[in-house]
């Protein structure tokens, strides 16, 4: 079984590059969002009643969430963006790999 | 909470979902097809009451369509252009108006102008009139409120002097229908396109195009109308010409009813208008970027905020409290070089009739999160 799921967004400008994600078998807890700062920078804000985070990479991937939430969103760059999309998808299978008891 | 009226009002009208359901599941009317009696048909029901609304005594001047968009490509694609015709319209319009005309203008069918707005979103009524004079227009299309500013037009102003120089006037009122009063013939508005949807708290996938006597439009849809099935072409009556295909019957029993609730239950205005201003002051004290409109506007509030993102507000806003909104160029590309909100757009909130002062006060209190920009922890990996 997948540990996540993804689907296109459509949003106001190219929706091509958007993509939502769902976490199947559990939420987004703080121990998860701290581990996304291995994808580039991550700034966190917990002064909202449900915290909000984002990630930026170097390469200009963008990602951005709630805490306590199943799903996300990311940005892929717009270039090579397949290949770019399968490289984040490795990284977040490490990633839940890691935190998986 | 839902602050995202100028896309689609919600709640519709009380009711609605009841009446729908009761012409879903009720033997099948087809309009024109039937012997039924005329108080059944809920089409015949809407186009007397938005002759009422609209202060037209032309019922059967009524197409109805699936949306405003149908309409107005209906009111443009169907015009009776000549080569060399020119169009004005303006900045603030929705890509329902843009985009049909652009597509005449690529095809080299009508000269476009696009009459820049100020930064209110507002037409200038002197660069509008220079601009007819310039380019005296066969059509003129004006949003009556922008669905980015809420600034209302002053089309009546705007109308005579197109009209006066022997232009025909599309007024899209799909901000407007149900909210603003509207007498056409005040406006001097030859067409009006309207949605079911929004104000007028009607299901989706309705709404219509009033056309005057004076226009004749061509189809721009042909097929069965279920009368004259004998003739080639569409039949000449109005609205069945412009109406082909069976229509979603048990939608427009639904804008029937949300028409008969609303000449009921008139929206007051001034409180609507009220809790309004009361939000955009609370948004401006907080250091929100709003653009302000004076005098006449629809309850939408367009804002950016310094240092946020207005997608990360829009989703924070929705995931992290529950407020839907809206955020970019709201399908109005062209407006937001004039009111300071390119190229990204703003974050939307539109209220309703419905919204109350308890959720303005909420929505402060989460605005209040926002500002100042506090300094994000920057979380490390571990």
């Amino acid at each position: 079984m997948n540990d996540f799921e993804s689907r296109k967004v459509e949003d106001c400008f190219d929706g091509s590059r958007v993509y939502e994600y769902r976490l199947v078998q559990s939420t987004i807890d703080k121990a998860f969002i701290k581990s996304l700062a291995a994808l580039g920078q991550l700034d966190y804000f917990p002064q909202f009643p449900r915290p909000f985070f984002c990630v930026r990479s170097q390469d200009g991937l963008q990602l951005k969430g709630v805490q306590d939430e199943q799903t996300f969103q990311v940005i892929l760059p717009s270039k090579e963006q397949q290949s770019r999309k399968e490289r984040f998808e490795n990284e977040l299978r490490k990633i839940l790999i890691r935190r998986s008891p | 909470m839902y602050l995202n009226n100028a896309a689609t009002s919600w709640p519709k009208a009380p009711g609605l979902g009841r009446e729908v359901a009761k012409a879903t599941e009720k033997v099948p009317f087809h309009p024109g097809r039937s012997g039924f009696a005329a108080d059944e048909d809920p089409m015949a029901g809407c186009r007397a009451a938005l002759a009422r609304l609209l202060g037209s005594g032309e019922s059967q001047r009524i197409v109805l369509c699936q949306h405003a968009t149908q309409a107005l490509n209906l009111a443009i694609q169907g015009f009776p252009f000549a080569p060399g015709d020119q169009v004005v319209t303006t900045a603030l319009e929705h890509n329902s108006v843009l985009r049909p005309l652009f597509r005449l203008e690529e095809r080299g069918l009508v000269q476009l102008i696009i009459v820049p707005v100020n930064a209110e979103g507002k037409v200038e009524e002197d660069a509008f009139e220079k601009t007819l004079y310039e380019h005296p227009p066969r059509l003129v299309v004006v949003n009556h409120a922008s669905n980015v500013t809420g600034a209302i037009q002053n089309v009546e102003t705007l109308f005579r002097t197109a009209r006066s120089l022997g232009a025909v006037t599309l007024m899209d009122a799909s901000q407007t229908l149900g909210l603003v009063d509207i007498d056409l013939r005040r406006l001097g508005a030859d067409m009006v396109a309207f949605t079911g949807h929004k104000y007028l708290l009607g299901p989706v996938g309705t709404g219509g195009l009033y056309v005057s006597p004076d226009v004749e439009l061509e189809p721009i849809l042909v097929g069965g109308t279920g009368v004259r099935s004998d003739l080639r072409d569409m039949p000449p009556e109005m609205p069945g010409r412009l109406e082909a295909g069976t229509p979603n019957v048990p939608a427009f029993a639904g804008l029937r009813h949300a028409l008969s609730w609303q000449e009921q239950n008139k929206p007051d205005r001034d409180q609507i208008n009220g809790l309004c201003r009361h939000l955009e002051e609370g948004l401006v004290d907080l250091g929100a970027n709003v653009v302000r409109v004076t005098g006449n506007k629809t309850p939408v509030i367009s804002l950016t905020l310094p240092g946020w993102d207005i997608e990360e507000m829009g989703y924070i806003l929705e995931k992290g409290h529950g407020i839907c909104c809206r955020t970019g160029l709201h399908c109005a590309p062209l407006i937001h070089r004039y009111i300071g909100t390119a190229p990204t757009g703003s974050l939307r909130l539109s209220l309703s009739r419905f919204t109350t002062a308890a959720e303005v006060d909420h929505v402060l209190d989460v605005f209040k999160e926002f500002t100042p920009r506090f300094t994000p922890h920057v979380l490390h990996h571990e």
